[in-house]
């Protein structure tokens, strides 16, 4: 099976894939999008309905094709070609933006997977890419080993809902004392960002904490860490199949989060991401 | 880098494409200069189906290169009588030669003395902004 390579010029994180190779002794062809504007035209051409642009609207690099599949991404290729389909859950559409590397989610990495999960975060750190880290109070001791070993620049615990709510909005449950040592271990993590994403879960994209739901899970934060001046965020996510939430939206959810966590303010995506 | 260039012989409009006077009824409309530089090397020209009606203003194309997809937006209002086959396989005709064989499409215009158009000074000042 031949792989092919896409990259572009002055790429660390394509030249993360071409070490990563090289080190596993794959042969591959590599061609550098502007170079060889020929070759890639052409593959665009047949493949631009699977490709996705980054938060700039720019299409990422690397991209590889090995004749069955397509990936492109630093992130989603290293972590298929390290576990096949076993960091799919954890390791999404990686969004990489001027050094940072975003979209992996510690939570949801499945039993059996850490040292995989480990690998690809030693692999990005040492290419010189800043992982910022997504975690959702679920999976902690991975969490504090993946910041004992310096592999996060960036950490975001995702308050989803209150406990019972998490089997439903996440893909297991959520046991109390697992989102305490997470809590402590974002507030003892520097520039750590603690936020209640207001976002559609489930199947159908159909499931969304109401104001009142995310007032509960405050009070149960307030409880784990018994800190009302906690800095908290409340931050839209997507919509799903639901309305998109607005600005005033937000607010009524702002007020009951505040009844428990003082200090709690509405955040705009840009802001911490 | 070279200076950009923006011939005479054609109307521009905000929307960074340009259009010229075939002297039959129809105008070939392209992208300028301008546009190409911002938009990087082009990678596919999604083309509207010959005889589609567009009003000035609206796109009549994407044009998706490596930083950016972006609407083509038409100085003028017209019927598509004729869209550049070329760009299917080489769309990186409109980098390199985008007055020329980098055309996207050719136009029946509804009405050619369309005061919103630019000249070519007026748009160079326009972009020098």
């Amino acid at each position: 099976m031949s792989v092919t390579i896409y990259t572009a010029p002055n790429c660390a994180r394509c030249t993360i894939l071409k070490e990563f190779l090289a080190s596993r002794g794959e042969d591959y062809v590599a061609y550098d999008f502007l170079a060889d504007k020929d070759i890639f035209s052409a593959f665009y051409r047949e493949h631009r309905a699977c490709l996705h642009r980054d938060e700039e609207n720019s299409l990422e690099f690397p991209i590889y094709d090995d004749g069955s599949r397509v990936l492109q991404g630093i992130g989603e290729i290293l972590a298929a070609l390290i576990a096949g389909d076993g960091l799919a859950g954890c390791v999404g559409t990686t969004g990489l933006l001027h050094g940072w590397i975003s979209g992996i989610n510690v939570s949801a990495c499945p039993a059996g997977e850490e040292e995989h999960l480990l690998i690809l975060l030693q692999l990005l750190t040492k290419g010189g890419l800043s992982v910022h880290l997504d975690c959702d109070g679920r999976r902690p001791e991975l969490l504090e080993k993946i910041l004992g070993e310096g592999l996060a620049a960036r950490l975001t615990l995702n308050i989803l809902g209150p406990a019972e709510m998490y089997p439903d909005m996440a893909d297991g449950p959520l046991l109390p004392d697992d989102m305490k040592r997470s809590v402590a271990l974002a507030r003892a993590t520097p520039g750590a960002v603690i936020r209640f994403l207001v976002a559609a879960h489930g199947p159908a994209g159909s499931l969304r904490i109401s104001p009142e739901q995310a007032g509960q899970a405050a009070r149960w934060i307030l409880e784990l860490c018994g800190d009302r001046m906690l800095p908290v965020f409340i931050e839209a996510g997507p919509a799903g199949s639901l309305p998109a939430l607005t600005d005033q939206d937000l607010l009524a959810y702002r007020a009951k989060v505040r009844a428990a966590l003082v200090r709690a303010e509405i955040n705009r995506p840009q802001q911490h991401r | 880098m070279a200076e950009l260039k923006y011939p005479a012989d054609r109307r521009y409009h905000a929307g960074h494409l340009w259009a010229k006077d075939n002297a039959d009824g129809t105008w070939l409309i392209g992208i300028t200069d301008f546009a190409q530089q911002q938009l990087g090397e082009v990678l596919f020209v999604d083309l509207p189906a010959e005889g589609a009606h567009f009003d000035q203003g609206v796109s009549c194309a994407d044009i998706e290169s490596s930083k950016a997809v972006s609407d083509a937006i038409l100085p003028l209002s017209g019927t598509v009588v004729e869209v550049n086959a070329a760009l299917e396989h080489t769309p990186g005709l409109l980098n390199r030669e985008p007055y020329d064989a980098g055309w996207l499409v050719r136009l029946k215009a509804d009405d050619a003395d369309d005061e919103r158009t630019l000249d070519a000074e007026a748009y160079k000042a326009l972009v020098a902004v």
